[in-house]
């Protein structure tokens, strides 16, 4: 894991879990293990938020394949997952034609369908936030403040 | 990021190019599995995008208990059943384990069928999903300070490789993030056909940056123009072995020519001595477009003067 968790409602998280980590996945009881693709983290935050977090989303399709797996995953053994979360560096200039970021959620240019996760009957947006933001709190606030998440 | 290859697929029909990416896929699946570097799991075929989250459907799913013979079977799809929309739509995913080092890692080789993610994510992409510390595959070659091996072996496999095919390919990065033509940051190896082809990458990359003599010489001239002048130029030959020698970044020429950098930052010093020694001086004595602009009002003015 990269660095300082990014911060909701001027929060940090609580309670964390590294899903590297074979203890944290066993006191999970997340069935998850290094042959398969998954995220980077599982932190609770202040609020009863519950967060799936991938830090190393180096190019866009593998660190959604990560956060999707995950965020599934937990939904099976019905683990509350409110908010799945993207760290990236940057989005390069054919990557930008790609994805969109509005409220931070990612978009889908070719069919401007935000980007989600489904679990049982419902979707949760995927968030992309870049490297530079970590520390920054607004732009998840003023995506919670909408009442969206 | 791992590694991306573009292939030369122009005016070639969809299904040779689709045939062509799932080979290189599959060659270099062989390659990292032949040292247990490897080992595939399972295949997928997905239309669209490989993920539902992005709104993909997954319409074929095999576990790899016989990868050769799953391979055929996928030829025979691309050739016999697969409608010509399926086909230029499809992405096809062989997820399984790398075993690098001391570290087990998950990760994938993707054939990009679908014509606007391969744009993005060029013909076939080789990476691990990322873990702890290691956000690619790069990062773990990097650590181990192997990446000239990985670079030269797997050029030298695709190489051997590509003798019987019509398909060839055109670049092989070696970089972390998604690279991109013309973009130095990040970029750890480089394969291409020869240095004409390293000065295009390189002028691509002149051609995105903000400086007023790239704008006012460089742009109003023809760029095949630009290049292969300046290619003709018998003392950019030496200049550019000089830079190359300079900015720590190997070498290696046979029928075509890879670059490897031995510093993290090889390939941006390289872009800037080049830009500072070849590009600027080559430049300098360029007419401006101000220049030329004037120049075609004096003409089209003294035509007009003329009629009347």
């Amino acid at each position: 894991m990269s660095g300082k968790n990014p911060m909701i409602n001027g929060e940090k998280p609580k309670e964390k879990y590294d899903l590297d980590n074979v203890e944290h996945l066993k006191a999970l009881g997340l069935d998850l293990n290094d042959k398969e693709e998954k995220a980077d983290e599982y932190a609770h935050y202040p609020h009863c938020d519950w967060a799936v977090i991938e830090w190393k989303g180096s190019a866009m399709p593998k660190a959604i394949r990560q956060v999707e797996v995950t965020t599934k995953k937990l939904g099976q053994i019905n683990k509350q997952v409110d908010l799945v979360i993207i760290l990236k560096k940057r989005l390069n200039r054919y990557e930008q034609k790609f994805y969109r970021r509005r409220n931070d959620r990612v978009l889908i240019d070719l069919q401007g369908q935000p980007c989600s996760v489904r679990v049982g009957n419902h979707s949760i947006n995927i968030l992309l936030l870049y490297y530079s933001e970590e520390n920054s709190d607004n732009n998840l606030v003023k995506y919670l403040s909408k009442g969206e998440a | 990021m791992g590694i991306y290859t573009k292939l030369m697929t122009s005016g070639i029909n969809p299904i040779d190019k689709a045939l062509a990416r799932l080979f290189y896929c599959t060659e270099a699946i062989k390659h990292f599995q032949r040292d247990r570097f490897f080992v595939p799991r399972s295949v997928s075929i997905w239309l669209n995008a490989p993920s539902e989250a992005l709104k993909g459907k997954v319409i074929y799913r095999r576990e790899l208990t016989d990868f050769d013979s799953i391979t055929q079977e996928l030829q025979r799809k691309f050739k016999d059943t697969f409608s010509r929309d399926a086909l230029s739509t499809s992405i096809v995913l062989f997820e399984g384990t790398w075993h690098l080092y001391d570290t087990e890692i998950a990760g994938f080789f993707a054939c990009n069928n679908y014509r606007v993610w391969n744009r993005v994510y060029f013909d076939v992409e080789i990476d691990t999903y990322s873990k702890g510390e290691y956000g690619d595959l790069m990062d773990v070659f990097l650590a181990h300070g192997e990446v000239p091996e990985l670079a030269k072996n797997f050029v030298t496999y695709y190489k051997m490789s590509s003798q019987n095919q019509t398909i060839m390919p055109r670049f092989i990065y070696f970089c972390r993030g998604v690279p991109e033509y013309g973009e130095v940051e990040d970029l750890i190896a480089l394969y291409l056909r020869d240095r004409h082809d390293m000065i295009r990458f390189l002028y691509s990359k002149l051609r995105k940056i903000e400086e007023s003599w790239v704008k006012d010489q460089v742009e109003p001239i023809d760029r095949n123009f630009y290049i292969s002048s300046l290619v003709s130029i018998e003392s950019v030959e030496k200049s550019f072995s000089e830079v190359v020698k300079e900015t720590n970044l190997i070498e290696s020429e046979g029928n075509s020519i890879t670059y490897i950098a031995q510093d993290i930052d090889s390939f941006e010093k390289f872009f800037e001595h080049f830009k500072n020694e070849i590009f600027r001086p080559a430049s300098k004595e360029l007419p401006h477009a101000d220049f030329l602009k004037a120049k075609m009002r004096d003409g089209l003015e003294g035509k007009v003067t003329k009629t009347f």
